[in-house]
């Protein structure tokens, strides 16, 4: 070690602590996926294994310059996207609605409510998630306990919601609530209250306050909450397997199907990447808004 | 200063009452008058806890008065909404938004009144340039000193020209030298724009040298209304004695009285001489001697001075002056400020030697309600 320059000894030492998570990234990350859109391109076997041809029909089956010659081009991909992204899009509007008042409220709360109420936030991931979800199909269900509830309140209303776009709504807003609720209640904990104060001070009604101060100031939390909600929405395909049927098909379960079942790989690995494509398109779009939210606050 | 005419803000037997976590009544204010008069400088004076802030925070709106009547310019306020009342706040911490430029701060209350992009743009300029803060517009607040964050913090709460401005301890959280040109820009600032502050501190100083008035406050009550020189010179009470100034106070009861003076001796057996005024024979009183009051020498007839003898305890050369601080025979101690000048009788104030320390009758002040 004497022998090395103090500028030397920072570099094997800036090495040493960036190879695992390197070595991590690059094994278990980056490797699947270039195994993934290398399968995109391939031509699916006869009986499920591939042909390693350069094949891009997989994606033309979805994107519309499959001939039929080998694949066949069919508008029910697309509706599938949009569909997903319709739902992952009201998922994140419904738990960002129900979230950002209650944080307010949370925040409100003195120091031992408040632990225990984010203790009660983070309560379900000590369940498995499957449980959780067929208890919501026992909940959705023509007899189950939500029609059974309104039934006594003399209501018989019979509604008809599982296997349906509103119960693939329910399950994704259920589980994906933690995950809006953290990030925004962060940046309204974080918020200072005299600025508020100074608002109203300086004339502002109070929607004119949250406009001006509120929103900006916790648009970081609101942001990440959204981003952190919608991508795993997007592919999810538990919920819509467990809540929507068949009727309810997300591009998640797609590719599941796929793999699984169809035992297409190729295109299975082309839906994914298509899925990605658009993942990555919201998320330069959160960094944009977010480097621009950091020049905002005068931060270099 | 003539503020004869109607007042700006009138607070009548304002009452406020708080509950702690652990369920006990604190009386932030009970029963608090008090009136502003048009571009007069009122300084609310008084120990943490003494209720200044929360007056404040009733006259802008952020708290509810219990009971109690609060006029704004003629208008009944108890119930009107911070965001309607003619009252601006430059905040302790300033409380500047900090996703909006300087520019944008200070245009913020004209900006949510509708006010043209073009008419803001030349009054926040105007206001800018009245704190010497002028040409900084397209900054973020994050990047200014503390200095220019209270300047621009002012800067937002004039431009819209307020009947009255509320500063709430807006220097306490700057260095030494810069408190002091602030107090006097302020002061300036106050007389230029013509409209009323009221200035809440816990610093004497500060309230001595910038109010027209001082109103000081301890335990939700108001102590005593004044001038800064009523009151550091004749404090209504021991506490406001204690609190303004440095002080020599004295419980005692009056033993001889004549046409001009009285003779007094304190509880610990030490004999004061002060003018006669309204003193009874016996009566209890409490006498307060502010340490710039001694000379060492008699300063004029021995008729009209009296003096106070003692041991020397200790003596601290703080720049001009000397604190001296001196043991009576009787046990009192006495602390006297002596100036330069005296310098030739330093040899007086060694600790230990015994020393003479003269003082006019006519400055000792009696405190009234001495008896309590």
């Amino acid at each position: 070690m004497s022998g090395l320059t103090l500028q030397g000894r920072n570099r094997l030492r800036l090495f040493g602590l960036l190879s695992p998570v390197t070595l991590l990234i690059g094994g278990f990350f980056v490797a699947p996926l270039l195994i993934m859109a290398a399968y995109s391109l391939a031509e699916p076997g006869m009986y499920g294994g591939v042909e390693w041809n350069f094949y891009p029909d997989s994606f033309g089956r979805v994107l519309g310059w499959a001939d039929g010659s080998n694949e066949e081009f069919d508008i029910v991909y697309l509706e599938i996207i949009l569909r997903s992204f319709r739902i992952a899009l009201l998922t994140v509007l419904v738990s960002l609605l129900v979230c950002y008042p209650v944080a307010f409220w949370v925040s409100r709360l003195d120091a031992r409510k408040r632990n225990f109420f984010l203790f009660l936030i983070t309560l379900p991931f000590f369940a498995s998630l499957i449980v959780r979800l067929y208890a919501w199909v026992l909940i959705l269900r023509p007899s189950g306990f939500l029609n059974q509830f309104l039934h006594h309140l003399g209501i018989n209303a019979e509604l008809d919601l599982i296997y349906s776009e509103t119960a693939v709504l329910i399950g994704l807003v259920y589980i994906f609530i933690p995950f809006m609720f953290l990030p925004i209640y962060a940046s309204v904990e974080k918020l200072d209250r005299r600025l508020i104060e100074a608002s109203q001070d300086l004339g502002a009604s109070r929607w004119q306050t949250f406009r001006k101060v509120i929103l900006p100031l916790t648009m970081p939390g609101v942001a990440a909450g959204s981003i952190i909600v919608f991508i795993p929405s997007l592919g999810n395909f538990i919920v819509p397997s467990l809540l929507g049927g068949a009727k309810v098909l997300m591009i998640g379960s797609l590719v599941e199907q796929q793999f699984l079942a169809a035992r297409n790989w190729p295109f299975g690995a082309a839906l994914a990447m298509l899925l990605m494509a658009s993942v990555l398109v919201f998320l330069l779009l959160y960094v944009r808004s977010l480097s621009r939210a950091e020049a905002l606050e005068g931060r270099p | 200063m003539s503020h004869t005419n109607t007042p700006v803000v009138e607070i009548k037997a304002a009452v406020k009452h708080y509950r702690t976590p652990e369920g006990q009544a604190v009386r932030a204010l009970d029963g608090v008058d008090l009136s502003v008069g048009a571009n007069e400088f009122v300084t609310l004076l008084g120990p943490s806890g003494c209720g200044k802030t929360t007056l404040l925070r009733a006259i802008s709106g952020f708290e509810q008065l219990d009971s109690g009547s609060l006029i704004i310019q003629g208008q009944p306020m108890n119930d009107v909404p911070p965001y309607q009342r003619p009252v601006n706040t430059v905040f302790q911490s300033y409380a500047l938004f900090p996703h909006l430029s300087v520019g944008d701060n200070v245009g913020y209350a004209l900006e949510v009144r509708g006010v043209p992009r073009k008419e803001r743009d030349t009054r926040v300029g105007e206001a800018l340039e009245m704190v010497g803060m002028g040409g900084l517009q397209k900054r973020k607040p994050g990047l200014l000193s503390g200095g220019q964050q209270q300047r621009v913090a002012l800067a937002r709460a004039i431009v819209n020209r307020p009947a009255l401005l509320l500063l709430d301890e807006p220097l306490s959280a700057l260095d030494r030298h810069l408190r002091q040109s602030m107090q006097r820009e302020l002061k300036k600032l106050q007389s230029e724009l013509g409209i009323a502050f009221v200035f809440v501190t816990h610093d004497q100083e500060e309230a001595l040298t910038m109010s027209d008035r001082i109103v000081v406050l301890n335990g939700g009550h108001v102590q005593q209304i004044g001038r800064p020189e009523a009151i550091y010179d004749r404090p209504a009470n021991a506490f406001v004695a204690g609190f303004i100034g440095e002080s020599n106070l004295f419980k005692a009861r009056v033993s001889v009285v004549d046409d001009q003076h009285a003779e007094l001796v304190s509880d610990v057996g030490d004999t004061l001489r002060v003018r006669r005024g309204e003193l009874q024979l016996n009566q209890q009183v409490q006498v307060l001697l502010r340490p710039e009051q001694f000379h060492l020498d008699c300063p004029g007839s021995s008729d009209s001075h009296a003096w106070l003898e003692g041991v020397v305890e200790q003596t601290v050369f703080v720049g001009k002056d000397f604190e001296v601080s001196m043991r009576t025979p009787q046990g009192s101690q006495v602390k006297a400020v002596v100036r330069d000048a005296a310098r030739q009788a330093l040899q007086r104030l060694h600790a230990g030697e015994t020393l003479r320390l003269w003082y006019a009758s006519q400055a000792a002040h009696v405190l009234a309600g001495g008896a309590r």
